[in-house]
């Protein structure tokens, strides 16, 4: 007779720092065994089932769900036998979750009881007596569904324990199950769970003692071995217990909330309503004919595949958003859709783009939609407190995001466990580049252990190959919601986050991806509370509301200004890759913009289209396809594939990929750092290409372009959304550049640039900025009445909201006349009336800053206790302080100077003799040696880019873009790092209009601004 | 009398007490959590490093840079050691944590015949000593601070004193941030501009701390220090950087040491007999005994001598660390009567340890302290004969009173037949990570003549005796 075996006590590595295997491994472990069925029982949590059921699908193995619960040295394991059984499980993890500290439980024996559907394995502890009374009131609890657990581990007193739990067993009448109490799939992760359990106590291994396993039976042991070790009876047990355990998670359906629809209406016919609601909006002169049809077609669509009440749920949300007046956006698969625009979802108009629906939402792909909406950063909370409160805490819940060992993390710890030295680890993490690949980082580590390593090394390098990707800890994604129709927790458990108030289901993404569960995304972003405060600033000074659709549309002013580059300030665009991308690319309309967000990307780059697609768009290159589909797929790009959709669809029409393994491409893309599954695919593509007669280098190019997706994702359907925001930003710069900087400047922080660049380049354009003034401010910054920005109270570094607010109420009765006058008739604390001072804001009372404090300090109460009062405090006149003075402490207090720039003094100082301003070099030839010198803006090692750091300086005048190249770098390190400001000769190249240094020497300077200060400050 | 104080201020003291302060190569001390810098000698300063950084970016700047890793009781001890040291110029001497010595000089003058040659003293003894130092002399010991704090000075009228005050800058001075802040930020930057304002304004603005602290820097108000008492024994430790295997490589440490001792010798006016050297290593030390018949203070006498001794001294093991007593020593003055010799009695279990000590050499004997490890043959540990016992880790099993050295092979025919297998087996698999990892299986084993052995079983099949139950 063949033996056959189900283990039921099986933990992997998301019980954190205890489990040493994957659930993948450990099904593939139990499948290569023969077992029959494998329970997975991660401690309180189900947070790696979806992992193990994906793992067996297709395989004869049965997945069994429970959960392990600690109860000082006894454990329970419960068991789902169906669908009730596992939401009570599911129900009893979030009861004990929600009891204790995010991370932790806390359960009492109590708890156990109201499980009708589950089945109970207990192992008692070492006290015979307690056991006894505790089997006895579970066995009546669970009646016929309770067993004695067996674990033999082979430990010290291995047998008199066996021999004692029998004897328990007949005592209580309770049938009895053997299983192995699993940590690992094989015995050859010891060492990697000796380092997790060290981890976990804060200790080296070498010193944790007895408080490690003292051996390796806590893995899936044969079936031979089993044998010996059990009766014949518990091995048929747990046969018995598998087979009455019937769940899969499979039979898990979601549905949405129902309360969305009004009674006797059906979603879809809710749905056609809301659209043709909205549409009148949108339309106010009539649909045109063929958005009418698109818009049947988009409805049929939806319909056909089930989607009504994701797309209510979303258009719910919305609706609330706009009802609060907070600016939103949607964008993703199906979110630039005729429907979605008419719901209010996107302002992307189908009138300009020619979009077609099924580019996002697909019957073949069969694909979840999936729709993020953007929210003005500082109010999306609002919105989140929403959802809570229209769907009751028990209904909506944040998805998981599982925080994983990384490279870095992973040495540490480890490093850590094995006893090596904190300032040896953080040397060794030094050295490595960790903009690496995973083999050259590997490479590079092991380059560092030496020729001949020592034996703890060696064991570094494989513990950490081994340890990463393992889970940390559950942490919130950031903004992806589940809404269900009955309680969350029948579902999946429910935990506490570490933020109040939050709470995060055990699944992430992926898992409910797989599961086919929906999910909403609510986003925040600094860009859309800065366009709804420049907005809102310019509807007050109109007296006419101005809304996001009623901004002028291609206009060709604004792609003439971002085609100088000019877009400081301007959503995505505002990086230096992509203002060197700008005058290349030369946008002229909507959809160049959806190019440029894309483009500058690791897909693009690494796969080497960016430069193709330049020429052919230049005219430089014919432009040419091998047949009519790959010309649908790629006919907007000019035959180069630029969007993560397009490498799909290409994969479809040219490698012959089916839809179902375009979409696993889809996932395994996603996917690719933390499973390697991509190499199959890409093998896959590459064959099925040269089957079809493309060239092998551009089968290549495709494959490493797949890769750079991985890295960072961005497919057309987000580009569309956010290239909307690239033009409404960029036109409110074009055309309202006082209030646009104020917008920004009351929405930090957010984007690229700091205030001071961003005031900078607002005075560029030719706006009047105004500094913090205790009679004209407010909190925010403001447009006055003659269109200058006046910089508010917000401005001012550690000044409170409340304080300012007392300002403005005693400044309601006139405005003050001197520091005295502001002092006696508000009461602010010290440290506000110092950082006001310190800001300025006090220097059109007081002269200047240290006249102002030294009022300021005379009138402090509580120093004039006892003391005698001096009566004339006028006695002592201070020095006002220089201009370098001035500036610093602009810069301290305020972020930013209205006075000259630091580079300008330094110039007239005579420290900067010989080099060139950032405006002088557009008049330079390329190929021309130059001097330039500024302040350090910037310094960026991209990825993308090997071996290039690229800094930024800034003067007077503008940016200047240094390229350095890796020599020069590794020869002048000390300066490139260290200097604030740095001086350069280099050589001047241009192109297109893009003017970079290419850097020789550098010098740092920064003591020459101290130089200046002593000169100025000690002989005048 | 007229005050006159010296302060010396040893700015890399915890960084140089690990490291010589001549070496060229960029060194720096970490902070507790070995995230940023702490203190950076010379070297690495010129290399642009300073204190605060993030170790990762000092790195990548100084790729070649060495870490140090300080700590907090050591630094306490070092500056005592270097007020120990000080003995030798003035019998008045205040510990100024934590980098700081102060020295009572008024009194001294006439004994070194003059402040020049007092001066050019120190300066020359304080090179032999082989640590960064900035000095300065003071009319109050506020002002030699703040002077040594700024640079250094040297001078003996309070005039001088006072002048050279005006000029340090605001940004030096050791006040509370925010109250120098806000001196700063009235846009005072010398300390001279401090002292010219009326001081009931100063008092009405910024409390009457700060007037306090001004009137101790000039003497306007007395500031007496805490003195430091010179210990009546000498036992000092000095851990090592990095592990010594060549006896020479010690000397620079020991001289310190001996400088050090020699302070302390003239502040009690004594001189040494015998010193006892130990050598600490990793596990254990070496001990070694060093004498001068009429006895000495000099630092360079001793050290003379220590070099001999070293010499025909062979290192078992890398040394970590350094510690110096003197076990014998006479006052100065004194004739051949030793005062201390028959001092301290000792109780009859030490004398005896100690007697079995001298006679079968120090290895020979310590204690047997339980160690958590799986391992039979490392679940115990030798332990020195002093010191409290590690606490008991709880045995996780019947382990047998017995141990044997090393385990012995048994023939495997014995196994199960004459010896029977009385219970087991209990797996250990275990060790993986200091390279002696054991996979055993241990059984407990009945003998024909009724005695209970403990062996074990390995994978390849062979069986072994390891310890015998009582």
């Amino acid at each position: 007779m063949t033996l056959e075996y189900a283990e039921l006590h099986c933990l992997s590595c998301f019980s954190f720092l205890r489990g040493a295997s994957h659930p993948e491994e450990l099904v593939q472990r139990a499948i290569e065994l023969g077992y029959r069925a494998l329970a997975l029982t991660d401690e309180c949590s189900v947070a790696g089932v979806v992992r193990a059921w994906e793992a067996c699908r297709g395989s004869r193995l049965q997945l069994i769900i429970g959960s392990e619960f600690r109860l000082q040295d006894e454990r329970v394991v419960l068991l789902a036998q169906n669908r009730r059984g596992y939401a009570q499980l599911c129900a009893l993890i979030t009861k004990a979750r929600r009891r204790a500290v995010k991370g932790r439980y806390c359960i009492e024996w109590a708890d156990f009881g109201p499980q009708p559907d589950c089945l109970l394995l207990y192992r008692p502890g070492g006290n015979l007596p307690q056991a006894a009374e505790r089997g006895r009131g579970l066995s009546e609890r669970f009646a016929g569904r309770c067993w004695m657990l067996i674990e033999r581990l082979l430990g010290a007193g291995d047998a008199e324990r066996y021999a004692q739990q029998q004897w328990l067993a007949q005592q209580l009448g309770l049938p009895m199950v053997c299983a192995s109490a699993v940590l690992m799939h094989l015995p050859g992760r010891q060492r990697l769970q000796d380092v997790l359990t060290s981890i976990r106590l804060g200790m080296p291994v070498s010193q944790a003692g007895f408080r490690l396993a003292s051996n390796a039976e806590r893995h899936l042991r044969s079936l031979n071995k089993l044998k010996r070790l059990y009766e014949p009876s518990m091995l048929s047990e747990t046969l018995r217990i598998a087979g009455r355990c019937r769940f899969d998670l499979g039979e898990l359906r979601y549905e949405y909330p129902a309360e969305l629809v009004p009674r006797g209406k059906s979603a879809g016919q809710w749905l056609a309503q809301r659209v043709h609601e909205g549409a009148a909006l949108r339309f106010p002169d009539g649909m045109p004919a063929a958005i009418a049809r698109q818009v049947d077609h988009e409805l049929a669509l939806i319909a056909e595949l089930k989607y009504e009440h994701y797309f209510l749920t979303i258009e719910d949300i919305v609706r609330f958003a706009r009802d609060q007046g907070i600016l939103c956006q949607g964008r993703g698969s199906a979110a630039n859709s005729v429907v979605c625009y008419c719901l209010h979802i996107t302002e992307v108009d189908p009138r300009q783009v020619n979009m077609l629906f099924e580019r996002f939402i697909s019957r073949e792909r069969d694909e979840p939609p999936d729709i993020d909406v953007d929210f003005e950063h500082e109010r999306r909370e609002e919105v989140i407190q929403y959802i809570y409160r229209r769907y009751g805490r028990e209904r909506a819940g944040i998805a998981a995001t599982v925080i994983r060992y990384r490279r870095r993390s992973a040495l540490r710890d480890v490093g850590k466990a094995l006893g090596l030295d904190a300032a040896y680890l953080s040397w060794l993490c030094s050295r490595l580049d960790q903009r690496a690949d995973s083999g050259q980082w590997f490479e590079q580590l092991r380059e560092l252990g030496g020729d001949k390593p020592p034996a703890q090394f060696r064991l570094l390098l494989e513990l950490v190959d081994e340890i990463i990707g393992f889970p940390r800890h559950l942490s919130q994604h950031v903004g992806g919601f589940v809404i269900s129709a009955g309680p969350l927790s029948e579902l999946v458990p429910v935990e506490n986050a570490a933020m109040k108030d939050r709470s995060l289901i055990q699944w992430n993404k992926d898992d409910l991806e797989s599961l086919g569960l929906l999910k909403v995304d609510v986003l925040a972003l600094g860009m859309l509370s800065a366009v709804r405060k420049t907005l809102a600033l310019l509807s007050a000074r109109d007296g006419k509301a101005l809304r996001m659709q009623d901004i002028p549309r291609e206009d060709p002013q604004v792609y003439d200004m971002l085609s100088r580059a000019q877009s400081v300030g301007v959503f995505q665009v505002e990086s230096r890759a992509q203002m060197n991308m700008l005058p290349r690319l030369q946008p002229r309309c909507y959809y160049d913009l959806v190019i440029q967000v894309a483009i500058v990307r690791p897909g693009p780059i690494q796969g080497d289209m960016v430069h193709p697609y330049l020429k052919r768009r230049a005219g430089l290159e014919s432009v040419s396809y091998p047949g009519d589909a790959v010309r649908r797929v790629l006919e907007r790009t000019l035959g180069v594939p630029i969007f993560q959709e397009q490498v799909i669809s290409l994969a479809m029409v040219a490698a012959g990929f089916s839809a179902g393994e375009a979409d696993q491409l889809r996932r395994a893309m996603a996917a690719w750092r933390r499973s390697g599954t991509i190499a199959v695919y890409q093998q896959k593509l590459v064959a099925g290409m040269l089957e079809r007669g493309y060239s092998e280098e551009f089968a290549q190019r495709i494959c490493r372009q797949i890769e750079g997706f991985g890295e960072y994702g961005f497919p057309e359907s987000h580009a569309a959304s956010f290239a909307l925001l690239v033009y409404v930003s960029a036109w409110l710069k074009c055309h309202e550049p006082a209030a646009f900087c104020c917008g920004l400047l009351n929405s930090q922080p957010m984007g690229f640039y700091s205030p001071a660049q961003l005031v900078q380049d607002a005075r560029r354009q030719g706006v009047t900025v105004r500094g913090v003034d205790l009679n004209c401010s407010a909190w925010d910054s403001a447009l006055e009445p003659d269109g200058a920005l006046r910089l508010g109270f917000r401005m001012v570094k550690r000044l409170s909201r409340k304080a300012a607010e007392l300002v403005l109420q005693a400044r309601e009765a006139g405005s003050f006349v001197s520091v005295a006058d502001a002092q006696g008739r508000m009461k602010l604390d010290r440290g506000s009336w110092d950082v006001l001072a310190a800001a300025g804001a006090l220097n059109a009372l007081a002269q200047h800053r240290y006249q102002a404090r030294w009022e300021l300090l005379a009138e402090d109460p509580a120093l004039a206790l006892g003391e005698a009062r001096v009566a004339d405090s006028g006695v002592v006149r201070l020095r006002a302080p220089d201009e370098q003075a001035d500036l610093e402490e602009d810069f301290r207090h305020l972020g930013l100077t209205l006075g000259r720039h630091p580079v300008a003094l330094l110039r007239e100082g005579g420290e900067l003799n010989g080099c060139l301003s950032a405006q002088q070099l557009e008049t330079c030839r390329p190929g021309q040696l130059v001097r330039v010198a500024g302040i350090v803006t910037n310094r960026q090692r991209p990825g993308s880019a090997s071996g290039v750091t690229f800094v930024t300086l800034e003067d007077e005048t503008g940016q200047v873009n240094l390229v350095v190249w890796r020599t020069t770098a590794a020869l002048q390190r000390q300066a490139l790092l260290g200097a604030r400001l740095l001086r350069v000769s280099g050589v001047l190249e241009s192109e297109a209009g893009v003017i970079h240094v290419v850097a020789g020497r550098l010098t740092d300077i920064t003591q020459c601004w101290q130089a200046l200060a002593l000169r100025s400050r000690d002989f005048h | 009398m007229k005050g006159l104080w010296l302060y010396l201020h040893f700015p890399l003291l915890p960084l140089e007490m690990q490291c010589r302060a001549d070496v060229r190569e960029p060194a720096a001390l970490l902070d507790e959590r070995a995230a940023r810098l702490l203190l950076c000698n010379t070297a690495s300063q010129a290399q642009g490093l300073e204190p605060g950084m993030a170790v990762a970016r000092a790195l990548s700047m100084v790729p070649n840079l060495r870490l140090l890793q300080g700590d907090v009781k050591q630094a306490a001890q070092q500056l005592e050691g270097l007020a120990l040291w000080s003995g030798r110029f003035s019998a008045r001497i205040s510990l100024q944590p934590p980098c700081g010595v102060l020295l009572e000089l008024a009194s001294m003058l006439r004994y070194f015949r003059g402040l020049d040659l007092l001066w050019e003293n120190i300066q020359t003894q304080l090179q032999a000593l082989e640590l960064s130092c900035v000095s300065a002399t003071g009319h109050t010991p506020l002002a030699a601070r703040v002077l040594a704090l700024d640079g250094g000075f040297c001078a003996a009228d309070a005039t001088d004193h006072l002048r050279r005050l005006q000029s340090v800058p605001i940004g030096r001075l050791e006040l509370e941030a925010r109250q120098r802040e806000r001196l700063q930020g009235l846009g005072f930057s010398r300390l001279g501009e401090l002292l010219a304002l009326p001081a009931v304004e100063l008092a009405h603005r910024f409390g009457p701390g700060l007037t306090a602290w001004l009137e101790r820097l000039t003497g306007q108000r007395p500031d007496p220090p805490t003195y430091f008492e010179i210990p009546a024994v000498f036992l000092r430790e000095l851990p090592l950087a990095f592990e010594v295997e060549r006896t020479e490589a010690l000397l620079f440490g020991l001289r310190r040491l001996l400088a050090q001792l020699e302070g302390f010798l003239r502040a009690h006016y004594w001189r040494a007999l015998r010193l006892q050297l130990d050598l600490l290593q990793a596990q254990g030390q070496q001990s070694l005994v060093v004498g001068h018949a009429q006895g000495a203070q000099s630092a360079d006498t001793w050290l003379e001598l220590c070099r001999l001794r070293l010499e025909r001294v062979t290192l078992d093991r890398p040394v970590i660390g350094l510690r110096l007593g003197v076990t014998e020593f006479r006052e100065l003055e004194a004739g051949r009567e030793d005062l201390f010799s028959t001092a301290v009695a000792q109780d009859a279990p030490t004398q005896l340890l100690s007697r079995l000590q001298m006679r079968l050499g120090e290895q020979s004997l310590y204690r047997v302290a339980p160690c958590a490890d799986y391992r039979p043959e490392r679940s115990w540990k030798e332990a020195p004969l002093d010191g409290a016992l590690p606490a008991l880790p709880d045995t996780p099993a019947v382990r047998p009173l017995w141990l044997l050295a090393s385990p012995e092979l048994l023939a495997r025919s014995t196994v199960g037949s004459v010896i029977k297998l009385l219970q087991g087996p209990e797996r250990i698999v275990s060790g993986w990570w200091d390279q002696q990892p054991v996979r055993r299986d241990y059984y407990i084993g009945c003998w024909p003549d009724g005695r209970r052995g403990w062996l074990y079983c390995e994978p390849g099949g062979d069986w072994y005796l390891h310890g015998w139950f009582g």
